[in-house]
C-alpha cells in the first residue's frame, strides 16, 4: 500500500535558525521520509558530533528540529574526481574534502527553502574549514539519480565515470563556491 | 593502499607530449575552476549569510 503524503505547511524562512546539533532539541518527532537519513539522526548523530567524528547542524524552526546536515573532514583518491583533482594532487594523489554525509528536512516543512538554507551553512563552513586546513571541494552520494540531477543545478559535478551509477558520487570545488560566494555578496569575501 | 594503474598515462603526461600549443590550452582549462551556477549565485544571493565561529546563522 502506498504511504499517505504528508501535507505540507508553509513556514518563514527567516524564522529558521541554523545552529550545531544541540542535545535538547528533541529529535523523535523528525522524519525526512528517507529511513536511512532518519536513523543517523537518531542513532549516530549525538555520539559522532559528541566525538567531532562530524559535525550535526540544526535548522530549528519555532524550537522544533527542522533540518539537518552532517560534515566530516575527507579524502578521496584523486584520480576518483576529475582531470584537475588529478593535476592538483599529482604528488599525493589524494585530494582533501570536506564530506555532506547527510541532509534532511522534516517532511511537512519540506518544499519551504530549508534545505537550499542548510545547503548554502554547508557550503559557507567548508570556506571557513578551508582558511584553517586545505579543501580541494565539497563531496557527497546523492541518495539516487534524481536527487544527483538536482546537485547538478547546484554546481556539483560527478566523479569520473559515476554519472550512470545509482547512488553517484559528487564534488562541487571550493574555488567554485567561494567564486559564487563572492559574486552574491561582495561584503562577505574572505 | 591503492594500487597505481601502470599502464594508464595521466593526463599530465599526455599533455607532456602534445604540441606546446595544445598542451597550453589544457593546463590552462585544467587551472580554471568551473564557474559557478547561476542557480548556485542565486542561492547564495538569497541565502548565503555569514555564520559567527560557533556556527550560528548570523542574519
Amino acid at each position: 500500500m502506498a504511504k499517505e503524503p504528508i501535507p505540507r505547511e508553509s513556514i518563514n524562512l527567516d524564522a529558521v535558525t541554523i545552529k550545531p546539533f544541540d542535545n535538547v532539541i528533541r529529535r523523535k518527532a523528525f522524519s525526512c521520509g528517507k529511513q536511512n537519513i532518519d536513523n543517523f539522526l537518531f542513532h549516530s548523530a549525538p555520539d559522532q558530533h559528541k566525538k567531532s567524528h562530524c559535525r550535526v547542524y540544526y535548522a530549528i524552526h519555532d524550537g522544533a528540529l527542522a533540518g539537518f546536515y552532517s560534515l566530516a573532514a575527507a579524502s578521496r583518491n584523486a584520480d576518483l574526481i576529475s582531470q584537475q583533482a588529478i593535476e592538483y594532487f599529482e604528488r599525493i594523489s589524494h585530494a582533501p574534502c570536506i564530506y555532506l554525509g547527510m541532509i534532511g528536512v522534516q517532511e511537512k516543512w519540506q518544499a519551504n527553502g530549508i534545505g537550499k538554507k542548510l545547503m548554502i551553512h554547508a557550503m559557507e563552513t567548508t570556506v571557513q574549514v578551508a582558511e584553517l586546513v586545505g579543501i580541494y571541494a565539497l563531496i557527497l552520494q546523492a541518495a539516487d539519480a534524481e536527487i544527483g540531477r538536482r546537485y547538478k543545478k547546484w554546481g556539483f559535478e560527478y566523479f569520473l565515470g559515476e554519472q550512470e551509477r545509482p547512488q553517484p558520487n559528487m564534488f562541487i570545488a571550493l574555488e567554485t563556491i567561494k567564486k559564487a560566494r563572492a559574486k552574491a555578496a561582495p561584503e562577505a569575501k574572505s | 593502499m591503492v594500487a597505481l594503474r601502470k599502464n594508464e598515462p595521466r593526463p599530465s603526461r599526455a599533455a607532456k607530449t602534445m604540441p606546446k600549443k595544445a598542451a597550453q590550452q589544457f593546463y590552462a582549462a585544467l587551472e580554471k575552476p568551473k564557474p559557478p551556477t547561476k542557480y548556485l549565485k542565486e542561492m547564495f544571493r538569497l541565502y548565503g549569510k555569514r555564520t559567527n565561529p560557533s556556527g550560528e546563522h548570523q542574519s
